[in-house]
């Protein structure tokens, strides 16, 4: 494929979102209209823009790319990613958060705490942190899709990275969450479309779900060494096993299902959008939605990445692999673009690419909006309380938007590493700091201030040491090696400790130091609606 | 070792879980679609009443 193919098709890609992001412009009259989109939205664009957002080209590549390595265990992932990121996110979280937003009048989550334990403090850190460690996780999305982009059009990464960051951005910072969600809706059905004829192909090219599945458990560690898959040696028990218990396989497994998995229900990303819900009907409508999508999204990514083990030996096409500094080194990231490249119709590779970067767009649009609305609302107005009009409020927040665009832009192009570990670490740091505080904001009345504190820097700075001192993928880069040597510990993900410490902390502290007055009323407040 | 579709019996249960969270969510949505009317009327007229409160505040 070539350069002038891509430019013309990128070029209608980006008109559309543009032009999208001009009707949001439109739409968008007030602070609630761009933090909220008005609270006027309907079940499936909630569910698609949910979607849309949760499920990024990370879940798609870089995941698909891991079950590549560790087989058919991951779809471990897939089952959390709806039994905690649909069901329990939207019948546990979902209600009643739009209830005690919708009472605190509050269109963040930094602003719900802050509001409802009456500290802009609390507000402004938390959305500090939100705003900083989104950067790196927006960083992450862009980068499995710019590396998508390389493959296939064979075009410069840098290239890449800057024209989707000022497409995302622009149809962004105009169209507030009123172009986000439109644009996402369009975004979801490509992607639909892309991953069901992608699983769809897979399958019938290797005879349907039995066979298929069948084909990848009889590869032997010979036939994957021949073509230089790293599967061989991580996936002991075959593609379609579980790994031994507690062997290393077995602890990546489990540090990815559940970081990533528990970790959606404190994503601040996500929970906005139960905000933007017009009643607890659509929210309840949204369900069935959601799962569909989640199932046609996770569970279809997870599910081919070991069978392109079976595609590519059968074909005699060899594993991936790209060069650092330690070498040259399997590339679980491009596996699905190099069997889609390799073996499908050039039509589809089309499809397929714009589907994987609606994907990246559309969490990425999601992630600006919120960052942006971390640092402009929750930091600079609320928490400096700068005294603004709500026209002004809005500039801020596009001001800020833009800055955190522009930050973006300078960490993509100098890449961390592989990106499925950057969305972990996202995850899990979110839910060690705010999963904690905001579950027990939304269902113990005595929650106090003092214990939301203690919860939300306990599980943040324990989170922050685990990835310094310990975590095996972090630490060694960090301070040249783990404290801890044992990988059974070390490999673990801090949501495992960090999270029960959170909650204890939480807990405790709000029980030793009680709510003030001020609090009383609060809490009284955000509870009316329940 | 017996396997289901080609998977062990860990990953099969995965498998079959997804499924199976996916149909509930389908239930889910038909049920309060459907057959859960009162409780929906319910809801929006409270909801309702809440903002009219408002207003009157």
């Amino acid at each position: 494929m070539d350069i002038i193919f891509f430019v013309i098709s990128m070029s209608l890609f980006a008109a559309m979102f543009i032009f999208i992001g001009y009707l949001g412009y439109k739409k968008t009259k007030t602070a609630e209209d761009y933090f909220v989109a008005g609270r006027n939205m309907g079940a499936v664009l909630i569910a698609f823009s949910y979607g849309a957002t949760f499920i990024s080209a990370v879940a798609l590549i870089g995941f698909s790319g891991i079950a590549s390595v560790y087989g058919h265990s991951i779809l471990w992932l897939a089952f959390l990613n709806i039994f905690v990121g649909i069901i329990i996110a939207f019948i546990f979280y979902g209600f009643r958060t739009r209830k005690v937003g919708n009472s605190l009048n509050a269109m963040t989550l930094p602003e719900i705490l802050g509001t409802r334990f009456n500290s802009t403090r609390i507000q402004m850190v938390s959305g500090l942190i939100i705003g900083i460690f989104m950067v790196a996780y927006t960083s992450a999305v862009f980068l499995a899709v710019a590396n998508l982009f390389q493959v296939t059009f064979t075009i410069s990464y840098e290239f890449c990275v800057i024209i989707f960051t000022i497409i995302v951005g622009i149809s962004l910072i105009a169209g507030g969450l009123y172009g986000v969600i439109w644009t996402h809706a369009i975004q979801a059905v490509l992607m639909i479309i892309g991953m069901l004829i992608l699983t769809i192909g897979i399958y019938a090219m290797l005879g349907g779900v039995g066979p298929a599945h069948e084909a990848a458990a009889a590869l032997t560690p010979e036939a994957l060494n021949s073509i230089g898959s790293p599967a061989a040696t991580n996936a002991p028990n075959g593609l379609t096993s579980m790994p031994p218990f507690l062997s290393k396989p077995f602890m990546m497994i489990l540090t990815l299902i559940f970081g990533v998995g528990i970790g959606v229900l404190a994503q601040p990303q996500l929970i906005i959008r139960y905000l933007t819900a017009k009643n607890e009907k659509a929210l309840r409508l949204a369900i069935p939605y959601g799962g569909i999508f989640i199932l046609i999204m996770t569970f279809t990514a997870f599910s081919i990445g070991p069978l392109c083990n079976v595609l590519m030996v059968n074909n005699g096409i060899m594993y991936p692999t790209k060069v650092t500094a330690t070498g040259v080194v399997p590339n679980p990231d491009a596996v699905v673009p190099t069997v889609v490249n390799q073996l499908f119709p050039p039509w589809f590779v089309v499809l397929f690419l714009f589907a994987i970067l609606a994907a990246a767009m559309s969490t990425a649009s999601s992630l600006f909006h919120t960052a942006g609305a971390s640092i402009g609302r929750d930091v600079y107005e609320k928490g400096l309380k700068k005294k603004l009009t709500p026209k002004k409020s809005l500039l801020i927040t596009r001001i800020a938007t833009l800055i955190i665009v522009i930050a973006t832009l300078i960490l993509t192009l100098r890449p961390l590493d592989v990106v499925a570990f950057m969305c972990a670490f996202f995850f899990g740091l979110m839910a060690c700091t705010f999963l904690a505080p905001y579950t027990l904001m939304l269902y113990w009345r005595k929650t106090s201030r003092a214990g939301v504190w203690a919860g939300m820097l306990g599980g943040f700075i324990f989170t922050m040491l685990w990835y310094v001192l310990v975590y095996f993928k972090t630490a060694p880069q960090i301070i040249g090696s783990s404290l801890i040597g044992d990988y059974t510990i070390n490999m673990l993900d801090p949501i495992f400790i960090g999270l029960p410490l959170s909650f204890l902390l939480t807990y405790v502290v709000s029980i030793m130091v009680k709510q003030d007055t001020d609090e009383k009323q609060m809490m009284e407040k955000s509870f009316e609606n329940i | 070792m017996s396997l289901i579709l080609g998977m062990d019996t860990w990953v099969f249960l995965a498998w079959i879980g997804t499924i199976l969270a996916t149909i509930f969510c389908v239930i889910y949505g038909i049920y309060y679609q459907f057959f859960k009317k009162s409780y929906t009327e319910k809801s929006l007229k409270k909801e309702d009443k809440n903002k009219k409160n408002k207003e009157d505040d």
